[in-house]
């Protein structure tokens, strides 16, 4: 291929997977794709060499918002081949004509679909076995003992006992906190709390910043704390939130969301201390670990 | 076409946000830059022909903005992109296998920074923050073939910085 097609090709697979392309433009580069080795090959290295640059600037999957996913580019023209409606175009088809119309897009899309998958292949089951680690693995060193649980216990109680039907969430920081009710949900009597816990902790064990909250346990939610506390000058923000069992924590460092980098993980309350992600301040690598534990259950 | 509503510059601001900390290396430059964009975007918004998007169009005065900061600029930015990355635990690897990967993280992220401005913000805007070189070429104001050239050096020479860095690889 000499400098010009490369130049040629390089430009139509950059608008295909900027998504600058019509749905015909597309049709032929996929069918090009599928024919033509060196084109593959130009893909696949372009697709690479993003990745990596995007890794290497720490873009996260909240950044999949500056361009179409590439699944979804190169999946466009499989529900027209298959006679279902596509992700992203929905065409009637004529089914007498479906062989000699669109089998150039399908074996594209094939071919595209496997290279594509091929390329993400290791990333996905690293992915997956990290997303079942995180529940599973425990940092032994950080247990809550039962004293610590017992004083949490007594400062619920006590913000609690103001409100008869409305559960509180309690945020404790430096050996104060702030606290605020929740909607009711019903007649009933207020939820057993549980305490949910996040710890950046530096590669030398060093506990940088603790974030403790009270929560009613089993009750979905979604909180935004604001500023928990300071990173490396930086604010950090911490949302949490309770669905299906499950506590899901984002916890962002910077000035403010737009500029703000964060990691997000789930814990399973009961379940011992997980890592959830790592923020990498200059050299220092700061781990981030967070466990929920309901208080009722755990002294009992 | 109306541009630039209260809700228009909240969507659009982390991505301009993120060019500009990927072209300058530094979040104050990069917060400044991004507001003087916004700002100079809105006085002159009846230049807005409403031809293409108004991403591209913002982005444009972005890159215009960063290349005056950056001409202006004459000392090596003192803050390390590092401040700001953000590394998913990799729990199916050992801490040798991770800290070879952030090696080669870092090593790319160095090499990205010292290709030439023309070069790098080529990359940065297509292949980092995802334009088509058509758009590329709409917002650095230069033609699509110079684009694409660009690109495809900045791609070679990666290569082979990371080819001489890690030959093993």
């Amino acid at each position: 291929m000499d400098q010009q097609n490369t130049t040629e090709i390089e430009t139509r697979i950059q608008a295909l997977l900027a998504g600058d392309v019509s749905p015909k433009e597309r049709d032929e580069l996929l069918a090009r794709i599928a024919t033509d080795e060196l084109a593959r090959k130009t893909l696949a290295e372009m697709i690479r060499c993003r990745n990596a640059a995007r890794r290497a600037f720490g873009y996260n999957g909240a950044d999949a918002a500056i361009n179409p996913p590439v699944e979804d580019i190169l999946l466009a023209t499989e529900g027209r081949a298959s006679g279902r409606p596509g992700r992203r175009t929905l065409r009637p088809v004529v089914k007498i004509r479906w062989a000699s119309l669109f089998w150039p897009a399908a074996a594209a899309a094939a071919i595209a679909v496997a290279i594509y998958f091929g390329l993400r292949g290791q990333d996905e089951s690293s992915a997956i076995r990290d997303q079942i680690a995180k529940v599973n693995q425990a940092v032994a060193q950080w247990q809550m003992t039962a004293k610590e649980l017992a004083g949490y216990q007594k400062v619920w109680d006590e913000i609690a006992a103001s409100s008869e039907r409305r559960s509180p969430w309690i945020l404790l920081r430096d050996g104060g906190g702030r606290f605020e009710y929740l909607p009711a949900t019903g007649t009933g009597p207020q939820a057993e709390p549980m305490i949910v816990r996040c710890l950046l902790v530096s590669q030398d064990g060093t506990v940088a910043e603790t974030v403790n909250l009270l929560l009613p346990a089993h009750r979905p939610l979604d909180l935004s704390l604001g500023e928990t506390g300071q990173l490396a000058g930086l604010p950090l923000r911490c949302k949490v939130a309770a669905e299906d069992e499950w506590i899901t924590m984002d916890v962002m460092i910077g000035r403010d969301e737009a500029e703000a980098v964060g990691v997000r993980g789930r814990v399973m309350p009961g379940r011992e201390m997980s890592e959830i992600g790592q923020f990498k301040l200059g050299d220092r690598g700061m781990k981030v670990l967070l466990q929920a534990v309901p208080l009722s259950s755990s002294l009992g | 076409m109306t541009v630039l509503e209260g809700k228009q510059i909240e969507k659009w601001y982390p991505r301009l946000f993120r060019t500009a900390l990927r072209l300058t290396g530094s979040t104050d430059d990069a917060s400044d830059l991004t507001q003087q964009a916004f700002c100079k975007a809105i006085q002159s918004r009846h230049t807005f022909a409403g031809r293409g998007l108004p991403t591209t169009w913002l982005h444009r005065i972005l890159i215009n903005c960063v290349r005056d900061h950056l001409r202006r600029k004459t000392t090596r930015r003192t803050q390390s992109f590092d401040e700001w990355d953000m590394v998913p635990v990799d729990k199916s690897e050992g801490s040798a296998e991770r800290m070879e990967k952030d090696e080669k993280m870092k090593a790319l992220r160095t090499a990205i920074e010292e290709l030439s401005q023309p070069v790098r913000i080529a990359f940065v805007v297509t292949v980092i923050d995802g334009y088509s070189y058509r758009e590329a070429a709409e917002i650095l104001d230069v033609p699509v073939g110079t684009v694409a050239s660009r690109v495809n050096l900045a791609r070679r020479e990666l290569c082979q910085t990371m080819r001489n860095a890690f030959p093993e690889a």
